[in-house]
């Protein structure tokens, strides 16, 4: 049983951001409705409004451009991000988390924003739009602005947004040419689980090495390690490079025990899936 | 054995398409006019005094009809196990008590207009607890200045048994036969261990629903999910201190029992507040409250003690077992008993010695779950065979085959323990486990993939395989009872009303094709009606895996004397003397004369035609004894010595149920069960903090095995013909949940040489378990 509330549907940016100027601290957004009801019914959260944001064509843009990358808009769907072939071939990280978070069913509904809106720690897809180096675009009352992904994480389920604003889409510009990633993620079932660890790497192999490491549910939000990255901007043999990356990634992680795993075996997993997710994609064994 | 027409065929379930199609057919799919929503308040504490309760700002709330809680309900101690009677289960419980003795257990209840308004109700009503210190570890429990948790003077068994609240000593019986000590001193190795299995809820797809109404004759129908719709009525009647003749418990679809439902949960406070309202009440759980205050797998610590000597002879076996039963003793007897009873007669061995203890704890209460205390004991006997067989350096099929009893053999134990407490001394009369053993070890590739993993991969996953032999008896010997009523209609069809209580599992299917068969009938023409206590006649309910024998048997009895009648009615018409006739695809043949009359012809001269009366009949069958059905299991897994993760790539079953009536149906059962098993033997697991919590009352954070963690399973029936069964069928439901815990454990130990004497096998636990492997071997050195 779901308490009671209202039910707002706009047709309109315009209209929305009047509602949220006038019930913002009171009120909930959903699109997919797939963590927000879970949170209802279990009494963890209990707003006045509930605004629908599935009536906003606007928010259900999906585009690509080949200059300014990729344009989720804030109402599109996780499986429409999978049966993207942009997605698939060009942001292979993305591709990958999408495909790991919940299942089938509740990506039919659950949305990229949503996931990201919903900010917890586990979030399956923020890890690839940290190593993506995200945008996120946002409006309210008082204008539009950018906020690049790695400020737009403050807490466990908090953002930077202010209550009276919503975003509209998360911009990903091309990644770097010759990029391969993904999602490694640890969970206790193979069906529908929250990650116990998710690390999401993105890795250069043609010339100079780059590499980006970020991590799900070991710290207090989705967290980006930039220390691999400076390992990495060094020549050495590939090998210790990898041990330098998962020992940097072990150090900076601050996981907590709770009922899906403690905080050592976090940690231990961490290292364990960096080192596999990294000599994977270097095509190692 | 002779041909059968509808017996062994995998005909489609009977009420498939109705389920299929989404109609109305479970408990919660009605709503009656008026209808009100009841709720409970659960305590937050382990163990605690209430001082006091306020409930007059909750009563006052406009749309609130009635709230209960100690005050108001009047104090009758009874058990909500749904056994026979008098029911093998303490009585140490009340609807409402002044104690609570877990965090969970119940405080008050409220029925109102709206879920939403009895919501507010509970957080309206003012308790004052008084905490007590609370036990939660079942090796604590007895010591000296352990909290008492039954502490109330009226607490009891009513038959004869041990029985020490005092000192939360719940239950005890111990037996030997034979000569432990001297089987010891015989063996030429001796193996020790102790174990430990954890709690595990049942995650019926459908939670505990009650719906409670009265008729217009003022009778109260009690509308439930539940196995054992018979005790629901006895006991409800106790609880609330009226007639039996007052209720008509009726039992819809169900979506799934496992044994959770073999309890009266619910139903008598759903009954209690519509008695108070003279109103339709609804009482349905949350997924959450299944995990908080619903029943449980008892949890056990056992110590196994066994003696081999190097011909592979057993020489000793000792088991003693410490089962929690949490804050009450339902079913914590005999789930006890049976870790001797129905496990213990699967080896053969001359000195076997059993000790028992069932203690309090303040946790949640253990209650009956699929194996019943067989899946608890298969899983150190299991290990220990494994264990015996590495010691004298035989291959585990050769070991087990050589110890596991055979067809024409008896046990001691049968004689010596029943789930009860009495025994009954039987032979077992059909067993194919042999070949059971056999063809599960060819089609599992056994001694193949044997040699092969002895050589392991470079890389981080290990393979492994493991294997065990399993049995349960079914049903309870010389309790038991079950019934049937059909009668024929004008068209030669038959109505058939049966006790026996379906619970998803094809118990109506099964017991039609039973009876089609003893008629020469097709299945279509038996319109089943089961568990309606005003309609049908009694049976026991559906547990101990004893539906297809026992309800079967009285089925297949009523069939009997229907055809008697038919042949009588079928004389009469062809003027030949009945000896003659058989029944044969809806008619009756003149083996003489050849001449033939339908069963048309047959029922209409019965009803309208000459000395006309009702063909029909009502026929019981009680247990004599408990089937033994077999299953022998192979476990391949694969262990990620990085991570901690077990896999389990493939398992087979090889399984003897005797006759299978309807074999995609007993497939069905054998897999439900594997993969119920192995997803306890993997991730399923309550979490408790220490004050006696459920941290992760649901299915985020208490992982069951979903589609795409199934693997690949395989199940193979090998027939047997048990002569005391229906058509030489035994039984099905429970055996094969007791294979996944001492198979996966053997498999690990096959493939990083780790034993797992402690369930569940988490990555967590398996990679701590390699750790002090290299730990200990870096001592060695």
């Amino acid at each position: 049983m779901i308490p009671k509330f209202d039910y707002f549907r706009p047709k309109t940016t315009e209209e929305l951001v009047d509602l949220l100027a006038k019930y913002g601290e009171d009120a909930k957004m959903f699109a997919g409705g797939t963590d927000l009801f879970v949170l209802m019914r279990d009494r963890l959260i209990r707003p006045k409004y509930v605004i629908d944001l599935k009536g906003i064509e606007e928010l259900h843009e999906f585009s690509y451009d080949e200059k300014r990358g990729l344009r989720i808009g804030a109402t599109v769907t996780l499986n429409e991000l999978l049966e993207s072939d942009v997605v698939k071939e060009r942001f292979g990280v993305l591709w990958s988390a999408a495909g790991a978070l919940a299942d089938p069913t509740i990506r039919n509904r659950g949305t990229l924003v949503g996931n990201i809106c919903n900010a917890s720690p586990a979030a399956d897809t923020a890890p690839a739009l940290l190593v993506l180096d995200a945008e996120v675009e946002v409006a309210g009352k008082g204008g539009e602005r950018t906020i690049p992904i790695r400020d737009f994480f403050i807490g466990v389920k908090r953002t930077s947004l202010k209550p009276e604003e919503f975003v509209k889409a998360v911009r990903i510009p091309n990644p770097p040419a010759g990029a391969k990633g993904g999602y490694y993620k640890w969970g206790r079932t193979r069906g529908e689980d929250l990650a116990v660890v998710g690390v999401a790497a993105l890795v250069v192999n043609s010339g100079k090495r780059i590499v980006r490491v970020a991590l799900s549910s070991v710290f207090k939000t989705p967290l980006r390690v930039p220390e691999v990255e400076k390992v990495f901007e060094e020549e050495g043999p590939l090998d210790e490079q990898i041990e330098r990356a998962v020992s940097a990634v072990q150090e900076k992680i601050a996981p907590i025990t709770d009922v899906r795993s403690s905080k050592e075996y976090r940690i231990h997993m961490a290292g364990v899936l960096t080192r596999r997710a990294l000599k994977e994609l270097f095509g190692g064994s | 054995m002779r041909k059968f027409k509808v017996v062994g065929k995998s005909v489609p379930k009977v009420d498939a398409l109705a389920l299929a199609q989404g109609k109305p057919l479970f408990t919660d799919d009605i709503e009656l006019r008026g209808m009100l929503h009841a709720k409970i308040l659960w305590s937050p504490h382990a163990h605690a005094r209430i001082k006091n309760i306020d409930t007059s700002k909750a009563e006052a709330l406009p749309g609130v009809h009635a709230v209960l809680c100690y005050k108001n309900v009047p104090r009758v101690i009874h058990t909500t196990a749904g056994q026979g009677w008098p029911e093998p289960s303490p009585y140490d419980i009340v609807m409402f008590d002044n104690k609570v003795r877990y965090v969970g257990d119940r405080v008050a209840a409220v029925a109102a207009e709206t879920e939403e308004i009895a919501e507010r109700a509970l957080e309206l009503i003012k308790v004052e607890y008084e905490p007590l210190p609370a036990v939660f570890d079942p090796e604590r429990a007895m010591d000296k200045g352990a909290p008492v948790i039954h502490d109330e003077p009226d607490c009891k068994y009513i038959i004869p048994v041990f029985y020490d609240p005092k000192h939360n000593h719940c239950a005890h019986i111990d037996l030997e036969v034979g000569d432990f000590e001297q089987g010891i001193k015989e063996a030429d190795f001796v193996v020790e261990c102790k174990f430990k299995t954890h709690h595990e809820q049942h995650c019926s797809l459908e939670p505990h629903t009650c719906i409670c109404y009265f008729d217009p004759a003022g009778r109260l129908i009690i509308r439930t999910s539940n196995q054992v719709p018979f005790h629901v009525r006895r006991i409800v009647a106790q609880c609330l201190q009226v007639p039996e003749r007052m209720i008509r418990v009726i039992k819809p679809r169900i979506g799934g029992g496992f044994g959770g439902k073999q309890e009266v949960l619910i139903e008598e406070v759903c009954a209690m507040l519509a008695m108070l309202t003279k109103r339709p009440v609804r009482l349905a759980y949350t997924r959450e409250e299944e995990f908080v205050s619903a029943r449980v797998r008892h949890p056990m610590v056992m110590w196994a003690k066994t003696g081999v000597k190097k011909d592979g002879t057993i020489t000793a076996i000792q088991l003693k077992v410490l089962s929690n039963a949490g804050a009450y003793g339902a079913h914590a007897m005999t789930v006890m008993n049976n870790t001797c009873a129905k496990a213990l007669p699967l080896f053969r061995c001359k000195n076997i010695k059993w000790v028992a203890d069932a203690v309090y704890t303040n946790l949640l209460p253990g209650g009956a779950y699929r194996g019943y205390g067989v899946t608890q004991a298969a899983f150190p006997m299991g290990v220990m065979m494994d264990e015996m067989a590495e010691a004298i350096g035989m291959d585990p099929v050769d070991f087990w085959k050589l110890n596991t009893i055979k067809e024409g053999e008896t046990s001691p134990i049968f004689k010596a323990l029943s789930e009860t407490g009495r025994g009954v001394e039987m032979i077992v009369e059909s067993c194919s486990l042999p070949e059971c053993i056999d063809k599960g070890a060819e089609v599992f590739g056994w001694r193949e993939k044997r040699e092969r993993y002895k050589k392991q991969s470079k890389g981080p996953i290990k393979h492994g395989i493991g294997m065990c032999c399993l049995v349960q008896g079914g049903t309870v010997p010389l309790i038991d009872m079950a019934s049937a009523y059909a009668k024929m209609n004008d068209d030669g069809s038959f109505n058939l009303l049966i006790g026996a209580t379906d619970l998803g599992t094809g118990a109506d299917t099964v017991l039609s094709q039973i009876f089609a068969e003893t008629l020469d009938i097709p299945v279509e023409d038996v319109i089943v009606y089961p568990s309606d206590t005003d309609l049908t006649p009694f049976d026991k309910g559906a547990y101990a895996s004893g539906t297809t024998y026992l309800s079967g048997m009285a089925v297949l009895r009523t069939a009997e004397k229907i055809r008697e009648q038919i042949l009588g009615v079928a004389a009469d018409i062809l003027g030949e003397p009945k000896e003659g006739l058989r029944i044969e695809n809806k008619g009756v043949v003149s083996g003489k004369s050849g001449k033939r009359v339908e069963f048309s012809q047959i029922i209409k001269r019965a009803l309208y035609g000459k000395d006309q009366f009702q063909i029909g009949a009502t026929a019981s069958e009680f247990s004599r004894l408990p089937p033994q059905s077999f299953a022998a299991h192979f476990a391949e897994v694969a262990v990620d010595t990085e991570t901690g993760q077990v896999k389990v790539l493939s398992y087979v079953a090889a399984v003897d149920c005797g006759t299978a009536v309807n074999p995609k149906l007993a497939e069905g059962q054998a897999e439900g069960a594997i993969l119920n098993g192995i997803s306890y033997a993997l991730t399923e697991e309550f979490i408790f903090d220490d004050r006696g919590r459920v941290l992760n009352p649901s299915f985020t954070d208490y992982k069951i095995f979903s589609a795409p963690d199934i693997p690949k399973i395989t199940t193979i029936l090998v027939p047997s013909y048990e002569p005391t069964g229906p058509y030489g069928a035994k039984t099905v439901g429970e055996v094969n949940i007791n294979g996944p815990l001492p198979a996966i454990s053997n498999a690990i130990y096959n493939a990083v040489g780790i034993r797992l004497y402690e369930t569940p096998f988490t990555p967590e636990r398996v990679l701590n378990a390699l750790k002090e492997k290299r730990k200990s071997k870096i001592k060695q050195r």
